[in-house]
C-alpha cells in the first residue's frame, strides 16, 4: 500500500464554457467519483486549488506568473489516494471525469519514510 | 451533503437567481459583469463542492460569492480609472437574508425585464430563457428550434439593448404590467413545453423546468395585475399535463404515449388544482385566450376512463374552432389524431393527404407518426413500419426515437 499524488491538469477552459446544467452534471461526477473512493477507503486527502498563483526563483529575485498560468497546463487541483501498485493507482484516474474536457491527471507515488 | 446529491437543475435555478438578485442591488447597467462573475462562481462551486461538500444553502453561497466577486472587480475597475473608491460595499450580504421571496420577487421583475417591448418577442424570450431560466445558448437553441450561433449573436445584441437602455428599463407598474403579461406567459409557456417535450440532457422528462414554470406562473398569479385568465389558463394547461409526469416514462426512459398510461396513477391532487384553474379561466371572461384550449383538451384527456373513451368528438371541435381562430399548419397536423379517433383511419389518411397537398405544413417526426397509426389501424402493416422508419430517420430526440423504435419492432412481430 502506497499513496500516490493525483495531479489534476487542464480541461477549465473548456469547462468555464458550459452552460450551468453542464457544470452542474460535470460536478456532480465529480462528486460520485470520489464519493466512490472515499466509501472506499481510498481518499486520503484532496483540494482544488485557484488558478492564479506565482513561481518564485532564486530566494524571491524572480517572481513570475509562472509557466502554468494560462492554457492546459494550470493545476486545478490534487488527490492523494492510497492504492496498491503504480498500475492499480491508474486505474483508479481512468473514473475520473477530468478527461471530459482534454485535461489529464499526473500520478506520483509518495515517498515513504 | 456529498456534490452528487444536490438538488437537480441547482445551478440552472441559482444562476437566475443571482442574476436577478445582483441585477437589483447593484443594477442592470452592469449585466455583463454579472455575467461573468455569477459564470465564474458556478465555476467555482463545480471545483470546489465535490472536495468539500455542498454549503447547507448552496444558492445563498452562490449569491454571496458571485456578490463579493462582483464588488471586486467594481472596485479594481475603479482603480484603474482612478475614481477614488465609495466603500459603498465593503463584502456583499443579502439585504434581506436571501429568503426565498425575496428572490422570487427579484426574479419576476427579472422577468418583465427580460419582456421589454423595445426588444423583439424572439429576443425576449431568448433573455428570459438564459437570465431567469439559467439556460446555456445550445439549450436555447434546442428549445426554441433555432441554430446555436443565431441564439448567441441575438443574445449578445439583445443584451447590449438591455444596457444601452437600462435607465428605461425599469419595472412597469400597474398597466405596463399587464400589457406584458401575453409575452411573459409565452415566455413561461416555452420553458414549460422545453422541459416537457425534453429535447435536451439524459432526463426524460426535466421535471424541474416544467415545475420552474409553474412555480412562475404562480409568482405571476400572486400579482393582482397579472392574475389574468390567460395566466389561469396555463397554469391549468401546465397543471393537467404536469399530473402525467410519472406515467410518461418507463424504466429505461422510454415514452409511453397516452394509450398505455397507468391513468390510475396520474396526480389527481394536480389535476384538482388544473380544475380550479381552468373554472377560474372560463368564469372571467368567454373570450378564448391562448392557452385555454391546450388546457381544456388536457382537461378532457385528464377526465377520460381509457384512450379510447376519451371525449374525442369534443376534442375535435375544440381544434375545428382554435383553427378558426388562428390557422396554423401544426395545429392542422395535430388534429388528425382525434379526428381519427372521432371517425376512423379512412378519413383520418384522407386528412393527412390534404394536409400534405395543402397545408404546407412540415413533413416531420409527428407527420410520420401519426401515418403510421392510421396505416396501422387500416392493417396495412408494411406501410406502417415504412411509415416508422421514416419518423425515426429524422427524429432528433433521443426519448422520441426510442418509443418509435418500439413501436415499429412491435409491427415486425
Amino acid at each position: 500500500m502506497s499513496n500516490f499524488l493525483f495531479l489534476f491538469r487542464g480541461g477549465d477552459a473548456q469547462r468555464i464554457q458550459q452552460s450551468p446544467e453542464e457544470m452542474q452534471a460535470h460536478m456532480e461526477k465529480w462528486g460520485a467519483w470520489m464519493g466512490g473512493l472515499k466509501e472506499a477507503g481510498k481518499l486520503v486527502d484532496g483540494l482544488p486549488l485557484n488558478k492564479d498563483g506565482k513561481v518564485v526563483e532564486k530566494a524571491g529575485d524572480v517572481i513570475t506568473d509562472g509557466p502554468f498560468a494560462e492554457g492546459a497546463e494550470v493545476v486545478g487541483g490534487y488527490l492523494i489516494v492510497t492504492a496498491d501498485s503504480l498500475d492499480a493507482a491508474i486505474e483508479i484516474s481512468k473514473g475520473c471525469p477530468i478527461y471530459e474536457h482534454g485535461g489529464n491527471t499526473e500520478i506520483r507515488e509518495i515517498m515513504s519514510m | 451533503m456529498d456534490a452528487h446529491k444536490i438538488v437537480a437543475h441547482q445551478f440552472r435555478h441559482s444562476y437566475g437567481a443571482m442574476v436577478a438578485a445582483l441585477s437589483k442591488r447593484f443594477g442592470i447597467h452592469h449585466l455583463h459583469d454579472i455575467e461573468d462573475v455569477v459564470q465564474e462562481s458556478l465555476f467555482k462551486a463545480m471545483k470546489i463542492w465535490p472536495f468539500k461538500g455542498v454549503p447547507v444553502h448552496p444558492q445563498a453561497w452562490l449569491i454571496r460569492t458571485a456578490g463579493n466577486a462582483l464588488i471586486d472587480k467594481l472596485r479594481a475597475d475603479q482603480r484603474k480609472r482612478n475614481i477614488p473608491s465609495t466603500n459603498q460595499h465593503d463584502s456583499f450580504e443579502p439585504t434581506d437574508p436571501a429568503t426565498n421571496e425575496t428572490i422570487e420577487d427579484d426574479q419576476l421583475q427579472m422577468i418583465f425585464m427580460c419582456c421589454h417591448p423595445d426588444l423583439s418577442e424572439r429576443n425576449q424570450i431568448i433573455l428570459t430563457l438564459k437570465l431567469v431560466a439559467g439556460f446555456g445558448n445550445l439549450e436555447i437553441a434546442a428549445a426554441l428550434l433555432q441554430k446555436a450561433d443565431a441564439v448567441a449573436k441575438a443574445y449578445t445584441r439583445a443584451k447590449k439593448k438591455i444596457r444601452d437602455q437600462a435607465v428605461k428599463l425599469v419595472t412597469p407598474i400597474e398597466i405596463g404590467l399587464s400589457s406584458r403579461l401575453p409575452i411573459v406567459l409565452k415566455i413561461i409557456y416555452l420553458i414549460f413545453s422545453e422541459g416537457y417535450r425534453t429535447h435536451f440532457g439524459k432526463a426524460p422528462i426535466q421535471k424541474d423546468l416544467c415545475y420552474e414554470a409553474i412555480r412562475l406562473a404562480l409568482l405571476l398569479d400572486r400579482n393582482k395585475y397579472c392574475s389574468k385568465p390567460n395566466t389561469h389558463a396555463l397554469l391549468a394547461m401546465m397543471s393537467f399535463h404536469a399530473s402525467r409526469f410519472e406515467t410518461r416514462v418507463d424504466e429505461d426512459g422510454c415514452i409511453i404515449d397516452l394509450e398505455q398510461q397507468d391513468r390510475s396513477i396520474w396526480d389527481q391532487e394536480l389535476i384538482s388544482i388544473g380544475r380550479r384553474y381552468l373554472s377560474k379561466s372560463t368564469d372571467a371572461s368567454n373570450e378564448p385566450t391562448d392557452y385555454l384550449f391546450q388546457a381544456i383538451i388536457s382537461y378532457h384527456h385528464c377526465k377520460a376512463k381509457t384512450y379510447v373513451d376519451t371525449a374525442w368528438d369534443k376534442i375535435l371541435a375544440l381544434y375545428d374552432m382554435e383553427l378558426t381562430r388562428r390557422y396554423t399548419p401544426i395545429i392542422a397536423l395535430n388534429r388528425i389524431v382525434p379526428l381519427m379517433m372521432a371517425h376512423g383511419f379512412e378519413i383520418g389518411l384522407d386528412a393527412l393527404q390534404t394536409y400534405k397537398n395543402q397545408a404546407r405544413g412540415p413533413i416531420n417526426t409527428l407527420y410520420y407518426a401519426i401515418k403510421a397509426r392510421l396505416l396501422e389501424m387500416s392493417r396495412n402493416i408494411d406501410g406502417a413500419i415504412d411509415a416508422y422508419k421514416d419518423a425515426i430517420k429524422i427524429s432528433d430526440n433521443e426519448a422520441e426515437t426510442k418509443y418509435l423504435i418500439k413501436r415499429k419492432e412491435a409491427l415486425l412481430e
